[in-house]
């Protein structure tokens, strides 16, 4: 397999982009998946939750220092950041919002792409703001893949559009062509 | 401006710092200590880790204000409300029924949990019930937080609406003032404290707290040191006092683990076990 790890960051609008996304990705799929997504830092129990019922991979939200394990969905859990760390173990941090955000999906992009190089896929999607440009970029940098949803298709697409004018992006695609890409991985 | 710092710099600065001051952040969790360092050189205008490593030696740097900026202290007053709520419901009257409610706050950073604390216990009519020890490896912000800490309005607003969450009695802002755009909380809530400086990685444990608050510390050590200092808060506690860690934060990998029992997987409340 030449990628390990895919990390999907999103906002505003992303929710169901997201649902049908994971819904697509078999039991068995064998990388890792990470997701950033922004969400209300004082609801801590029912996201996950919500996208289990979808997921047929395992998803859970890591605790610190849980270790990264291949074949699972996480979720950045409610007010903290995600990193992978050192080891390939999860380390959340308390460290300040950037861009309004905890989870920041710049931060969560940017450890990714330290960790796993060029065998990492960034994926941005709808969202609201400017989070996630920079985060893509150091996937791009990396060596791995830069994918953003097409704006036309996005509830709101300040985020994708900024990713685009910050990365040389790879793939510009629609939520069934991202599904598409993901299952040809295999 | 340094964007981005490499391991083996980073690794030079550590070691630097324990050489000159006998600091030692070899087994903190890299990402965010390099974050905090990569702010620290910018803000104080390096364009390179080496000058930076050179001052540490000549000892040119303003090591108190270094130890300030590199904890992280960017938590929230009654942060994770439900927390809170279960501490005052479930643990804090029962606690102090008998004698003196001893708590320990270790590696203080910010002042939020001491205040969110002292509120609680005010609002519970046990302030006079209680002693807290609260400790800190920066003399800095022991001095900052005894004053009352100075807060920004942003972080006062994000704890207000943790506080209404929470369900206090009152509101947040009946317990601070407001002076040229900076909050100032009430720092007679702080009458049953004493201060201390403790470097809760590498000095010697207290002793006798029924309850330590740890909340989101350790996701900044690596697992070594986390075992560590976990060691050193169980031999902080009485037997069946109480460890509360932040909800991101689990026990489960440390080597204590056997020590204690675990009283609420959700809040992440602790119990010291008779071995």
């Amino acid at each position: 397999m030449e990628y390990k790890a895919i990390i999907i960051g999103g906002s505003a609008g992303s929710f169901q982009v997201v649902t049908k996304i994971i819904a697509a990705l078999p039991k068995n799929y064998p990388l890792t998946v990470f997701l950033c997504l922004h969400r209300l830092k004082h609801i801590r129990s029912g996201f996950v939750e919500a996208l289990s019922i979808k997921a047929q991979m395992p998803i859970e939200e890591p605790n610190d220092k849980d270790p990264v394990k291949h074949g699972r969905i996480y979720l950045a859990p409610a007010n903290y950041h995600m990193y992978v760390e050192l080891g390939n173990k999860f380390a959340l941090s308390t460290e300040d919002p950037v861009n309004h955000s905890r989870p920041s999906i710049d931060l969560s992009f940017e450890s990714v792409a330290y960790n796993y190089n060029k065998k990492a896929i960034g994926i941005i999607l709808s969202g609201a703001n400017r989070d996630g440009a920079m985060g893509l970029k150091a996937i791009k940098n990396a060596g791995g893949i830069a994918i953003v949803q097409d704006p036309k298709e996005c509830q709101v697409p300040t985020m994708t559009s900024a990713s685009i004018s910050a990365t040389k992006v790879d793939y510009i695609l629609k939520t069934e062509e991202i599904i598409k890409f993901l299952l040809n991985l295999r | 401006m340094i964007n981005n710092l490499g391991i083996v710099d980073t690794r030079k600065i550590i070691k630097a710092i324990h050489e000159i001051y006998n600091y030692d952040f070899n087994n903190y969790a890299l990402t965010a200590f390099k974050h905090r360092l990569i702010k620290i050189l910018n803000n104080n205008n390096y364009d390179s880790p080496d000058n930076f490593i050179q001052d540490i030696l000549k000892k040119e740097i303003n090591f108190e204000d270094f130890i300030d900026k590199i904890l992280i202290d960017t938590t929230e007053m009654f942060r994770t409300p439900s927390f809170w709520r279960e501490i005052r419901d479930k643990y804090l009257s029962k606690l102090a029924s008998n004698k003196e409610l001893k708590i320990w706050l270790p590696h203080i950073t910010s002042g939020d949990e001491l205040f969110t604390l002292e509120i609680i216990l005010r609002e519970l009519g046990l302030s006079n019930n209680t002693h807290i020890k609260v400790t800190s490896m920066s003399e800095k912000k022991l001095e900052t937080i005894k004053a009352g800490g100075i807060y920004s309005l942003k972080k006062m607003e994000v704890g207000a609406a943790n506080y209404k969450r929470y369900a206090g009695k009152f509101q947040l802002a009946n317990y601070y003032t407001v002076e040229n755009n900076s909050a100032y909380m009430d720092a007679s809530l702080l009458m049953n404290v004493s201060f201390q400086k403790n470097i809760i990685t590498q000095d010697k444990s207290l002793s006798g707290f029924k309850l330590i608050i740890f909340k989101n510390h350790m996701i900044y050590f690596n697992q070594s040191l986390q075992d560590k200092v976990v060691e050193s808060l169980i031999d902080g506690m009485v037997i069946g006092g109480i460890l509360a860690v932040g909800s991101g934060e689990t026990l489960e990998y440390s080597s204590a683990k056997n020590k204690l029992q675990i009283l609420d997987k959700f809040e992440k409340i602790y119990k010291k076990k008779l071995v």
